[in-house]
């Protein structure tokens, strides 16, 4: 029993023991700041599986956090596509980052049922490396805006990012000023809650592929690469 | 006739003198060059019959009036059997077989065979022409190895046109005309080279060449009655007794001088309809069908090496009103691959109010003159490229193109008009050294004067612009801290005396 047990972890992809280290080594982007890429026990953002991060507020660094990576894939031309994003996009601040603006793509979708075909056609598309998906922010026929996703569009978009090997951050606000209840994603292999510091970031790591441990990494700007 | 004494027209002058003194008499035609092109000629030989009575067994021949003289123009093998030969008088051709059954010409229809006949040749190579109204022309040299050599051809060739159920002759070899009179007189000879040429076609008749009757009246007299008799003449003798046109076609055939052809070209238009079984308003039935008709397009395409960017599917209901959904793409393409998936998103947001009887793929732009790069098989950077751009396709294709947005930032100081975003086109990019929120509200959000959760970081950033075209902006920017710790960027309009949110620094 225990052998037959054993042997499923260890050949299962999606099975993990919490206290030992991952059996496979995930394939993996360098985040970009040392103290994550330490922290994180996969070593990086993992390609081919869904990052789900929890901002407190808008404002806090939350899309700071990615510059880095969205810098090294876009200057690699990959291409990275953000949907739905709750603000506009100011793009100078893209530029200063030293982002190449010719391999950023923004999609506004009408719905949010668009908004999960177009991140499920980007994720499998081989030239996008990354995608960025802001699920929640439209409103439904009562003009409430939902905050619920069913498990099955987010499993989708797993197995999306894993046949093109590309990365899904998916940002839900974690307070959203407390309108609607927001449900986790079972299917995201990290799952991050942000909030502010000065200087940085602070990333609670509710949960990660390769430990159990929930720690708290303190980010600070300065030590971007 | 002095055959020594005069110059042999074929053969190239030996020593300088001699060409010296020919240069002075006769200006000569170029002299040959070397040639890379082999033409495969198709001469459906009994046209004029297969085009009126295809398949037919009777005995069958075409009659032509020439100045209130009817005659056989043509007929075939089984009429032959009886001693009826084309040219003779039809009342001599019935007094051999009276049940024969004779057809007027149709000209229009020979037309049309030697077009479905082209279109077809058109996949064996992209250089066809329709050779003296009366047979095909195919510059093969370029298909060879496509096809794995010259039997492979031919055998493709033969199925090819049995499937028509013509009869036809074919004959090979380095010149337009010459490929021709072998086919048409000649015993199909298949001659790859240049030097082999003046020998193969020497045994032609004289009529050949010149088609005049007086003139080959005048030849015939002169004791000339084939190719080989005219080559003896000296050129200066042959000019200026019957002109230089013989000549200028006798140098065409042996590639002396280029013949200018008018390619064949089929009509820049597909329309094919497929009717449904039974009228249906499910997407799952009308799929396969419009499966198969790209299928289709695609191999009409591929004959022509040409590409689209525009399809137009319509659906067209019982009472014959149409629902028409046009398929568009930012690159030419021709793969039934591509426009499947870009009209299945179509048709998967058409709400259809009524059954579809039958399904039209019309397509009217059709290109196909190529650069090298739209059809380059394999050009390596196509792969992730075209994938991207069939993503984006789709997306256009279901969301519309207006939610696609890339980044452009634009040196403007005013922050609403550095961003912008449109569809794929050209992008600049500039840097400035302030620093900025990654965040911009779509339209400034005016804050409470008595917001108490808001604290302003020291700094502040004075922007003053915009006077040159009307949207004047003096504004004092400042970046504050929220309550969840978060930056705010805000202003200060000194115009209308208002505190204004403009982004986060997200």
């Amino acid at each position: 029993m225990a052998d037959e047990l054993g042997r499923l972890i260890d050949t299962t992809p999606y099975l993990w023991r919490g206290n030992q280290p991952l059996s496979q080594k995930l394939e993996v982007f360098p985040s970009g700041y040392q103290t994550l890429d330490r922290a994180l026990p996969s070593g990086g953002w993992p390609l081919g599986n869904i990052v789900e991060l929890l901002p407190i507020a808008a404002g806090i660094g939350e899309l700071r956090l990615l510059l880095p990576i969205i810098r090294d894939i876009t200057r690699n031309q990959g291409y990275v596509v953000i949907i739905n994003t709750p603000y506009e996009l100011y793009t100078p601040a893209l530029v200063n980052a030293g982002v190449e603006l010719d391999y950023v793509l923004r999609i506004t979708p009408k719905n949010r049922k668009d908004a999960f075909w177009v991140a499920e056609k980007a994720l499998v598309t081989a030239a996008c490396r990354m995608v960025l998906l802001w699920p929640d922010g439209f409103a439904d026929a009562a003009g409430q805006s939902k905050r619920y996703i069913d498990h099955r569009l987010t499993r989708r978009l797993q197995v999306a990012a894993r046949s093109g090997n590309s990365i899904l951050m998916l940002y839900r606000f974690a307070s959203h000023g407390g309108r609607g209840a927001m449900n986790k994603t079972p299917w995201a292999t990290i799952r991050l809650l942000l909030t502010a510091m000065e200087g940085g970031l602070k990333l609670d790591v509710e949960k990660a592929i390769g430990s159990h441990r929930q720690s708290t990494i303190r980010l600070c700007w300065d030590d971007a690469s | 006739m002095h055959p020594k004494s005069a110059t042999d027209l074929f053969s190239l002058p030996e020593s300088g003198v001699h060409e010296k003194t020919l240069h002075q008499t006769i200006p000569l035609a170029h002299t040959p060059t070397v040639t890379t092109q082999l033409w495969l000629c198709i001469y459906p030989n009994l046209l004029a019959v297969d085009a009126v009575a295809p398949n037919t067994m009777e005995p069958t021949l075409i009659s032509e009036e020439n100045g209130g003289r009817l005659f056989v123009g043509a007929c075939n093998l089984a009429a032959e059997k009886y001693g009826i030969t084309a040219g003779m008088s039809l009342t001599a051709a019935l007094s051999l077989y009276h049940e024969i059954v004779v057809l007027p010409r149709d000209l229009m229809a020979e037309q049309q065979i030697l077009n479905q006949l082209a279109d077809w040749t058109l996949g064996l190579s992209s250089r066809v022409s329709i050779y003296a109204g009366e047979s095909l022309v195919i510059e093969i040299k370029g298909s060879l190895r496509l096809f794995g050599g010259l039997k492979t051809l031919y055998e493709q060739v033969t199925k090819g046109i049995n499937a028509f159920g013509l009869s036809y002759k074919t004959s090979m070899a380095p010149t337009t005309k010459a490929a021709f009179w072998l086919a048409k007189w000649g015993n199909g000879q298949q001659i790859e080279s240049m030097e082999e040429l003046p020998s193969t076609l020497r045994p032609l008749s004289i009529n050949v060449l010149v088609q005049d009757e007086r003139q080959l009246l005048r030849l015939q007299h002169s004791g000339i009655t084939t190719l080989a008799d005219f080559m003896r003449l000296p050129r200066d003798g042959v000019a200026r007794r019957f002109g230089s046109a013989a000549l200028k076609t006798l140098d065409q055939a042996i590639g002396r001088q280029p013949e200018p052809l008018k390619w064949y070209q089929s009509p820049y238009r597909f329309s094919k309809t497929r009717e449904l079984y039974q009228p249906v308003s499910d997407f799952s039935l009308i799929k396969p069908i419009a499966v198969a008709l790209l299928k289709e397009f695609e191999t009409y395409l591929w004959q022509r090496q040409a590409i689209t960017q525009h399809i137009q599917c319509r659906l067209i209901h019982r009472d014959g009103s149409e629902t028409v959904v046009h398929v568009k793409c930012s690159q030419g393409n021709w793969q039934a691959d591509h426009f499947f998936p870009l009209l299945e998103e179509h048709l998967g947001r058409l709400h259809l109010s009524e059954d579809v009887a039958a399904v039209t793929l019309f397509v009217d732009r059709i290109q196909t003159d190529l650069t090298a790069s739209q059809l380059d098989l394999f050009d390596t950077t196509v792969g992730d490229e075209q994938n991207w751009r069939q993503f984006l396709e789709q997306i256009a294709a279901r969301l519309g193109q207006d939610v696609i947005q890339c980044p452009l930032a634009c040196a403007d100081y005013r922050p609403e008009q550095a961003i912008a975003g449109t569809f794929p086109q050209l992008r600049r990019s500039t840097r400035t050294g302030c620093s900025r929120p990654l965040w911009l509200l779509s339209r400034p959000e005016l804050l409470a004067q008595s917001r108490k959760d808001l604290e302003i970081i020291p700094g502040i950033e004075r922007i003053e612009q915009g006077w040159w075209d009307g949207d004047d902006v003096r504004r004092d920017y400042q970046i504050a801290r929220g309550l969840y710790g978060n930056k705010l960027w805000i202003y200060f309009d000194r115009c209308q005396k208002h505190w204004f949110l403009q982004g986060y620094f997200g």
